[in-house]
Parts: structure tokens; C-alpha cells; sequence
């Protein structure tokens, strides 16, 4: 009846950029595994010593686990979180892993676009991204008719090929725009690695829950919780 | 440019079961063994009906269910009716249309399908059968101890072990807004991201949102989430605060838990000053069930005493629902995994 910190517990770690931090991070709090590197074909590592678990899994199918429970921790971007809102809790920022997500369109500059806006024309604005919903929220806001394009890579060829007019994209540098001649319009949400957590598990183990998300947020920074 | 895709197409709708012998007679059992508990504990049996009148029951629908509720036209009035997304509205419906002058206490409960449009999600599907109790007339906190303690037997009942009930009160949260002048969206967002434990977003919005003794507080119903000991720490913290309504949700929620408690079940309550989600029509202390192998909660429930009032008829009341479908995955994977004789077959039989 009662939860102890012996509880079994599956922790979701996303196949991607943020694999290494999340292994590192994991390795920390003495969540290791021989065989867990970022370059290893293997999906799955039992911690020797420890009641737990952990996966990988693609970073899009991180909140998909923890909110059926199959996994009860994962880390994964803010950036799915925005886009799916799965029913999960997301108690830490872990700081790592930062990118933005704009709206960018041709150009050189924001003063010279390639082609001059001209929203009379506009029936439809297309826009191609891999984050409809987003996308779709923010052009709700603003109360603008849009067509959404959904794509799974690529994203900014999308415009040059005429495809789109503009794009929802996600942005490390900016140097991936620029090489396409692509202008920050703008800046829709910031991203960072989360933890998230099944909300069963935050009831029915919650000591070890806990514990975990204390151990992980006693290696930030200080005032890197409060973002 | 059309080109006629030859779709497959579904022959049943997405979202809803079938269910064969096997699964309807579980079912069936199901619903007997927790109507048969609830009405021992002098809850009884009512049967509403599958569809309502869209403008009737709309207001005092929860939030976002309108949205998400199956519509059509009443061929003879042209009016919208809607496929029942919620009992609880209905009930109150009922109450205060056929019961409006009955000043006694009323304890009723149903099992009844509800329809609701779903994307996948864990847990959701769009036809659910609910089994639920509403006691109907009193205000006080034995009312809440007793359907809390009510949902904690049946399941103890059906002998499902370790059902967790995490118990909050939205009015922790509304009293640490008091005197701030907080705007709706800000107040919204607040209340997002406590509800997703958002630790990050919660500080900086309370921070620019609320002056910083309270911003604090705010915080602290992050970790305000264990054993009784939550309340009484709490209680220290909020002292002498002018959170009126804070202080007495908690003392609420206290004497609350010292009645679940002296009948037994103090050690399945989990209490969480941060669940503050749920349907908007909760007044008073809310609750979520959670059970070990299933990773969403299984039935939740609260005190919602103005909801009748919306009809015209004053009448607080508090109540709770199960889903049936996690329950009775949890007694299938038993009955096929465990020898007979075992669990649930064993436990169940005294009304049969």
C-alpha cells in the first residue's frame, strides 16, 4: 500500500540531439549502463543495483510513453511537449538542449524579405512545419487564416521550392536559415529538455518519483529551475 | 484533380468497443458488484436518459466538454440535443427539475455511458461507461469524508490493492490570488502550469504576477504533496495570511482526511495542494483515483455545490465516477493471469 523509494520505475530517454545530455545526466544521479552510449543499438538497459529501467525511444514518442505509463520519467524537448500537450506532468527544466522555434519566410533581411509581404494577396498563407499544432495555435491567436503544411524534415526547402510561403521551424544557431536565405519573422516558443512524468506514477510511486526529479534538479545550476 | 481514393472504411467508429461474451459478462459483473456496493451504503439506483437538450445542459457542462460533446438536431423542434458527455450535469438536471422541493438528503447512484470526441490519448475513448455516486444536500465535510470513503471501499471491494486518492482543493489556489489583481489569462496560465507541475513557468508567472510573499506560496504547492503531514506544514506556512479562502480549504481538506483516516483508508490518501485540473463545476475538495498498472486515473470526483444552483434550485453536493474500462482491464488480466479462486472472484460474492 505504501510507496517506497524501492519501486520499479521505467525512465524514456529520446533517441536524438538531447540523448547525450539525457545519458550524462542519468549517469550523474548513478543511472548508468555499460552498454548505454549515444551511439549504441540497444533500447533497453537495466541498471544493475537499482529497481530501474531505462529506454530509448524517438524524442517524438517520449510523451506518448509516459503518458500511457509504459514509462513513468522520460526526457524529451519542450518543443513536443508544445506541439502534442500529452496529459503529463513536467516538473524540471533541465536546462540543456536550448532552441527556438520561429516563423521565418525568404529574404535577407527582416527589412528586405524577398518578396515584399502583401497580406491583401494572401487567401491562404501556407506555412510548412513539423509542429501543426503549434503552428496552428499561434496563427489562432492571431486570429489569421492559415494552410498547414506538415512535414517531417527539411522543412526549409519548403519555401525556396515554392512549396510554402513561410515556415514554423525549429532553430539551434540560425546558421541552417541563413544558409537558405531564411528570416526570423518570429519567435513563437523557446526549448529545453524536460522531465515529464506519468501522473499514475506521481501518485502511486511517488517517493522514487520524487526522489528522482530531487536528484536531477540538485544537479542544475542555481536559479536554472526558477528559468 | 480528384483522384477517388478507394479508403478502406471503418466499419465501427473509432473510440468504441464491442464487447463478446467473455468481456460483456465482465462487464456486467463489474457493474453489479459496485452498484450492489453503493447501494448497501444507501445509494440509489437512477437511470438518466441518453440525450438532453444542448442549451439545457451546456451551461453547466465542464470546460471544454461542449467541444467535444456528439450534437444533432431534435427532428420535432429543430432544437440541439446531445449525446450525454457527463451524468453529473443530468443529475443535477434531474434534481432540480423533479426533486426541487425534497429537502432531504439524496443519495443516488448510475452506471451509464458517456460520449465524448477523443483524439488518442492514454485512457480515452469516446464512448465510457461511468459508475458513480452523488449525495445530494449537505455541505459538510462528512458529506466529502463519505464518498471518498465510499470510492476507496469499492475498490478495496473488488480487491484492487494500492489505489492511490489524490486529494486537492481549488480553493488552495484561488485564496493565494486574493488581493492580487491577476488577470484571467494570467490566472489561466497559472493554473496550467501548476496543473502540469511546470516548475519553471509556474515561478516565473507567479513571480511577475503576484507579490512575492504570495508567488511563494504559489511555488510551495509544488511540494506540497505526501501525507497528512502536507496539511499541517501547510497550515503553519499560510498562518496568518489573509488567504482566507486558502487556509480554509485546508482546514477542509484536514478535517476531511482525519475522517477518512479514523475509518481506515488514511494511508491511500495521497494529499496534492497542487491538483487543481478538472471539470470547473468543482466548488470544494477534488480527488483523482490511481491505481498501480494503470498509468491514468481510473475515476475522480469532488464537491461541486453550485451546479444545481445553476437550475434555479440551491442544493450542494458532492460525488464521484469510476471508468469502467481500466477496471475491468485490471479483473480480465487478473481472471485470465490468476488461478480461480483468487482475488476478485473470491472477494466479490456477497451480493450475488
Amino acid at each position: 500500500m505504501t510507496t517506497a523509494n524501492t519501486d520499479p520505475v521505467t525512465i524514456a530517454l529520446p533517441k536524438g540531439r538531447l540523448l547525450e545530455g539525457s545519458i550524462a545526466l542519468c549517469a550523474k544521479i548513478g543511472l548508468s549502463h555499460p552498454e548505454l552510449t549515444p551511439a549504441t543499438r540497444q533500447l533497453s538497459f537495466q541498471v544493475a543495483g537499482h529497481a530501474t529501467q531505462l529506454v530509448i525511444v524517438r524524442d517524438a514518442d517520449v510523451p506518448t510513453y509516459v503518458e500511457y505509463g509504459t514509462a513513468d520519467i522520460g526526457i524529451v524537448g519542450k518543443d513536443r511537449l508544445l506541439e502534442q500537450r500529452p496529459a503529463v506532468y513536467e516538473p524540471l527544466d533541465l536546462g540543456f538542449g536550448l532552441c527556438r522555434i520561429v516563423l521565418a519566410e525568404p529574404g535577407v533581411s527582416r527589412a528586405q524579405p524577398a518578396r515584399p509581404a502583401r497580406p491583401t494577396r494572401w487567401t491562404t498563407r501556407r506555412v510548412a512545419t513539423k509542429y501543426p499544432n503549434i503552428t496552428e495555435r499561434y496563427f489562432l491567436r492571431k486570429g489569421l487564416p492559415v494552410e498547414i503544411i506538415k512535414l517531417s524534415g527539411t522543412i526549409e526547402l519548403a519555401p525556396l521550392v515554392g512549396l510554402a510561403d513561410q515556415i514554423v521551424d525549429i532553430v539551434d544557431t540560425g546558421a541552417t536559415l541563413r544558409a537558405h536565405q531564411l528570416v526570423e519573422v518570429e519567435e513563437l516558443a523557446r526549448s529545453t529538455a524536460r522531465v515529464i512524468v506519468n501522473r499514475a506514477s506521481m501518485k502511486t510511486k511517488h517517493h522514487r518519483v520524487r526522489q528522482i526529479i530531487q536528484q536531477l534538479a540538485g544537479l542544475q545550476p542555481a536559479g536554472s529551475v526558477g528559468g | 484533380m480528384t483522384r477517388a481514393k478507394q479508403h478502406p472504411r471503418a466499419m465501427s467508429p473509432v473510440g468504441v468497443a464491442s464487447l463478446l461474451p467473455e468481456r460483456a459478462r465482465l462487464q456486467r459483473r463489474l457493474e453489479a458488484r459496485v452498484i450492489d456496493h453503493f447501494t448497501r451504503a444507501g445509494y440509489q439506483e437512477v437511470i438518466p436518459p441518453l440525450v438532453e437538450y444542448l442549451d439545457v445542459i451546456a451551461p453547466v457542462l465542464g470546460s471544454g466538454l461542449v467541444e467535444r460533446a456528439y450534437t444533432f438536431a431534435d427532428r420535432a423542434t429543430g432544437r440541439l440535443m446531445v449525446l450525454r458527455p457527463d451524468v453529473t450535469p443530468q443529475i443535477a438536471r434531474m434534481v432540480a427539475q423533479l426533486l426541487a422541493d425534497h429537502r432531504e438528503p439524496l443519495r443516488f447512484c448510475y452506471r451509464a455511458t458517456v460520449f465524448r470526441h477523443e483524439e488518442a490519448h492514454a485512457g480515452r475513448e469516446r464512448e465510457v461507461m461511468q459508475i458513480g455516486v452523488e449525495l445530494i444536500g449537505p455541505s459538510d465535510a462528512s458529506a466529502d469524508a463519505e464518498v471518498i470513503i465510499l470510492a476507496l471501499s469499492v475498490l478495496k471491494e473488488l480487491g484492487i490493492d494500492g489505489a492511490r486518492l489524490a486529494l486537492g482543493h481549488p480553493g488552495v489556489f484561488e485564496g493565494l490570488l486574493e488581493g492580487a489583481d491577476a488577470q484571467e489569462p494570467v490566472v489561466r496560465e497559472l493554473r496550467d502550469a501548476l496543473a502540469r507541475r511546470d516548475r519553471a513557468e509556474l515561478t516565473a508567472l507567479a513571480r511577475q504576477a503576484l507579490p512575492s510573499r504570495q508567488a511563494g506560496h504559489m511555488e510551495s504547492l509544488l511540494d506540497s504533496i505526501g501525507q497528512a503531514e502536507v496539511l499541517t506544514e501547510a497550515a503553519r506556512r499560510f498562518k496568518g495570511h489573509k488567504d482566507g479562502k486558502t487556509t480554509e480549504a485546508i482546514q477542509r481538506l484536514t478535517d476531511i482526511h482525519r475522517r477518512v483516516d479514523k475509518a481506515g483508508y488514511g494511508a491511500s490518501v495521497l494529499i496534492d495542494l497542487g491538483e487543481v485540473r478538472g471539470l470547473n463545476y468543482y466548488t470544494g475538495m477534488v480527488f483523482d483515483l490511481f491505481v498501480p498498472g494503470i498509468g491514468y486515473e481510473i475515476g475522480g470526483g469532488g464537491r461541486y455545490d453550485q451546479l444545481i444552483g445553476r437550475f434555479g434550485v440551491d442544493r450542494p453536493s458532492t460525488g464521484f465516477a469510476l471508468s469502467a474500462t481500466p477496471l475491468l482491464q485490471l479483473l480480465a488480466e487478473r481472471e485470465e493471469g490468476a488461478p480461480a479462486g483468487n482475488g476478485a472472484a473470491r472477494k466479490g460474492r456477497h451480493g450475488d
